[in-house]
């Protein structure tokens, strides 16, 4: 077992370091997407165009030597184009159907600018985030193992965008939000990519290591203060709860789901495996709580008219909690 | 192991700490409660009271349990603290969850991460967390409170105090005395006193006494008692039937009559048995047959001799009657009437006496059965008023007890206030050698009645005749009102020496009496 919590921090970090040759800064991002990768889960960035999103999916792939597409959404595409279709092939002089697959048959899927797509497109991915199989022509396909989403948006232009539906968005391990970079960060990008030579990203990990390092992180053992605490946070997000805080009650209208829950765990147990240790801390759950509840986490039309920041409010909820 | 015993030594030391935050709050408490009513006391002139420290020491061991119970520290919580003060990142809470759970390889690598971790921390270097000023200051007052239990009671104070023990233990032996007094009366009671006098209801108010350390208080108990007292005392007054039996007694010494000087001799002297056995000896026997003529003279003889006496009291009733209706509110009724009744019986014997005699001088047949009638009717009337003398006897009896009684009750109250001695001082006064206390008590007809009353036998100033006293002249008139006194006293004896005459009236008699004690009482007024 030590030597599979070794392998999970080496191997992380070998990515995380690999990564980090071509995205400068973004570590926090770096670490949480490859956190949720490492657990299975799908990530939603979101950032202002240019932030290095869809470098940072690239970049991981490359580390990861998965096999990488993507999709860049658009309103008129269709979820064929997603998920494949059937087409007419001749064969052995007799036509039939044949599936062609879509470019979701892959490790690792860029949804890029993915709420520019009609919610019928993105619907089809419902089923391949959450059961890791698409269905064509009543023939249901197994997706490649590891599989992952890796969406962005922009959330400046919401012309001619249609917001992710709550059910979706629940699907989603993580939602991040890439900020800008620092100066000396913004410096350090400007030298690394105004020269002739641009790094390169060299393959450092396989999907079997990720699978490997998803499995060792289900043995990493949680206290149950700790889950008392985890599940107080996710109920605190609820406003129907007797003891909610008085701004959830006011600007919430639905809380996050059990599936953040699962979401937050896993995290936080790859947290504690990253940090050098064997077991949970509320730390770890506090340290991923904003990136799993703050897409979960649907305020009331008073919350929107108020600009209320949900990443505010979670960190309102874990004041608030006793631990 | 090591863990557990890592989590004891957290708990011990936050534990030590919370104590001495317990102590510091105690001492606050204590110093400042302590403090507060030492404060009280002394503003007000006493010492501090013990039982004020009593009081703030209690509370403060009582708020020292509380809150040592209610926050000391469990090992839950001790685990809790020192992964938060030690920077474990729940690693001791998770290490107590797993060390439950079966044994497993990441059980085991957490149990060596946090052995690593916990070699590199003390348990003592947690902080002893109280504050220091507030522990100074419990400390301070407390001090303070334990140096204002030295500041001493002032002058005033002692001498109340001591002034209020002094009265408790006085309102104790009076009680006492009085209790005493009353049980002693209670045996000595005749059976006709016990029915004049409700010994229960007195026993019952003098059992209520109590002792207390407030002169007032004291005073008030006793002279409630001694107000029912006298309003007892007041109901056995009987002052028309003294006053008809005074002036009986009177008449029957003006009387050359032998038996009736004796009887007023006996009646004078109280001696109430004595003079029912003389009436008795009046009474004359029932005849039935002739009598001879020197049994009829003696007969005769013995009738005067009766008439004698009883007209003699039937008049000292009359005078009586007719001065207290000339003067307060007649009583009616009582010993005057039942003495007239009796001297009336007799008259009608006598009268029927010298009819039997006429008859028998005219040799006519003699019936003496009416004869015998009247007789038994006087000797009705004639222990009528021998019962009612009795009586009369106890019910004086009776008064003079509760007067007694009453003085008795008085002189706690002084004494109690520090007026008069005790009532077994009370003697010490006077009292003839080999006189015991409880003589004095018993015997109501003491010769020194006024023993004990200190008022009396010192006098008071300014009170009563003085020989040096200077009458004033009536303004306007220039004649001494000190001659006019002089006139009416001479006036007075003139008619005392008329009145004494025989042959004038009664009625006349009790008149003019009366008119000189109405002129007597307007000048003492």
């Amino acid at each position: 077992m030590e030597a599979l919590a070794e392998h999970f921090r080496e191997t992380f970090t070998k990515v995380q370091g690999e990564v980090s040759r071509f995205i400068v800064g973004q570590n926090d991002i770096i670490e949480d997407v490859l956190i949720s990768i490492c657990c299975g889960g799908h990530v939603l960035l979101e950032g202002v165009p240019g932030v290095g999103k869809t470098s940072l999916v690239n970049s991981i792939s490359q580390a990861l030597s998965v096999d990488f597409k993507r999709i860049q959404f658009t309103p008129d595409l269709l979820p064929s184009d997603v998920i494949g279709t059937q087409v007419l092939v001749d064969k052995d002089g007799r036509r039939e159907l044949e599936f062609q697959a879509g470019p979701i048959f892959c490790n690792l899927l860029l949804a890029d600018e993915i709420n520019r797509a009609t919610p019928k497109t993105q619907s089809a991915l419902l089923e391949s985030m959450q059961e890791k199989t698409a269905t064509v022509a009543n023939v249901t396909h197994q997706l490649p193992s590891p599989f992952f989403v890796m969406a962005t948006q922009n959330p400046i232009e919401n012309d001619g965008t249609y917001p992710l539906p709550e059910a979706q968005l629940d699907r989603f391990f993580f939602k991040l939000e890439v900020g800008l970079p620092s100066h000396d960060d913004f410096f350090e990008i400007l030298n690394r990519t105004g020269g002739k030579q641009v790094p390169q990203v060299e393959a450092v990990a396989s999907g079997e290591d990720v699978i490997k390092m998803g499995e060792t992180l289900r043995e990493v053992p949680l206290a149950p203060e700790v889950q008392s605490y985890l599940v107080k946070l996710v109920r605190g997000t609820h406003p129907e709860g007797e003891d909610a805080h008085a701004d959830v009650k006011q600007f919430v209208r639905n809380g996050a789901s059990p599936r953040a829950g699962q979401a937050m765990l896993a995290a936080a147990r790859a947290k504690a495996l990253l940090d050098g240790r064997f077991h949970v801390a509320k730390e770890d759950i506090d340290a991923v709580a904003l990136q799993a509840l703050r897409h979960r986490m649907i305020l009331s039309f008073e919350g929107e008219a108020e600009g209320v920041k949900t990443d505010q409010l979670i960190k309102s909820i874990i004041s608030s909690i006793q631990y | 192991m090591k863990l557990e015993s890592f989590i004891d030594r957290v708990s011990t030391r936050l534990n030590h700490a919370l104590l001495l935050r317990a102590l510091t709050v105690a001492g606050l408490i204590f110093g400042s409660v302590s403090i507060v009513i030492a404060l009280v006391y002394i503003c007000r002139g006493y010492a501090a009271p013990g039982w004020g420290y009593l009081v703030g020491g209690s509370l403060s061991l009582g708020a020292l349990a509380m809150v040592v119970w209610r926050q000391r520290v469990t090992r839950d919580q001790a685990a809790r603290y020192a992964d938060q003060f030690f920077d474990l990142k729940d690693g001791v809470v998770s290490a107590r969850f797993l060390t439950g759970e079966k044994g497993s390889a990441m059980q085991e690598l957490q149990r060596k991460w946090l052995e690593t971790r916990l070699q590199a921390v003390d348990a003592r270097s947690i902080p002893l967390d109280f504050s220091r000023k507030l522990a100074t200051l419990a400390l301070i007052l407390g001090l303070c409170a334990m140096t204002m239990s030295f500041v001493p009671a002032s002058e005033r104070v002692v001498s109340a105090l001591a002034d209020e023990q002094a009265t408790l233990e006085r309102s104790q032996e009076a009680v006492e005395q009085i209790q005493e007094v009353v049980s002693e009366m209670e045996n000595d009671l005749s059976e006709d006193e016990r029915q004049e006098i409700p010994m229960d209801e007195l026993r019952k108010m003098v059992e209520d006494l109590k002792p207390h350390k407030d002169r007032s208080t004291v005073s008030r108990q006793f002279a409630r008692v001694e107000q029912r007292a006298r309003e007892m005392s007041k109901q056995l007054e009987q002052k028309q039937d003294e006053q008809s039996l005074e002036e009986a007694i009177k008449e029957l010494k003006k009387s050359s009559n032998k038996q009736a000087k004796k009887l007023a001799d006996q009646l004078e002297k109280s001696d109430i048995k004595a003079a029912q056995k003389e009436l008795n000896k009046l009474k004359p026997k029932e005849q039935s047959k002739p009598l001879s003529k020197k049994e009829m003279a003696e007969l005769r003889k013995k009738l005067e001799n009766l008439r004698e006496v009883s007209k003699r009291m039937a008049a000292g009733a009359r005078a009586n009657s007719a001065s207290s209706a000339s003067g307060a509110a007649g009583q009616g009724g009582g010993l005057g009437d039942e003495m007239a009744g009796m001297d009336l019986d007799a008259q009608q014997l006598e009268e029927m006496l010298k009819q039997l005699e006429l008859s028998q001088m005219r040799n006519e047949k003699i019936d003496w059965t009416p004869y015998n009638e009247q007789v038994c009717k006087f000797c009705k009337s004639c222990d009528k008023v021998g019962c009612r003398l009795q009586a009369m006897k106890a019910r004086q009896s009776a008064q003079c007890r509760l007067n007694k009684l009453c003085k008795n009750l008085s002189q706690c109250q002084n004494y109690c206030n520090k007026k008069g001695q005790s009532l077994c001082l009370s003697p010490v006064s006077g009292m003839k050698p080999g006189s015991a206390s409880t003589d004095q008590r018993k015997d109501p007809g003491d010769e020194l009645q006024a023993n004990g009353d200190l008022q009396q036998l010192k006098g008071q100033k300014g009170a009563g005749p003085s020989l040096s006293k200077v009458e004033e002249a009536e303004s306007g008139t220039g004649v001494s009102s000190n001659r006019i006194t002089a006139k009416a006293r001479d006036y007075s004896r003139q008619m005392e020496a008329f009145i004494e005459r025989d042959n004038v009236p009664e009625e006349l008699k009790s008149g003019v009496k009366e008119y000189f004690k109405t002129i007597h009482n307007t000048e003492m007024q």
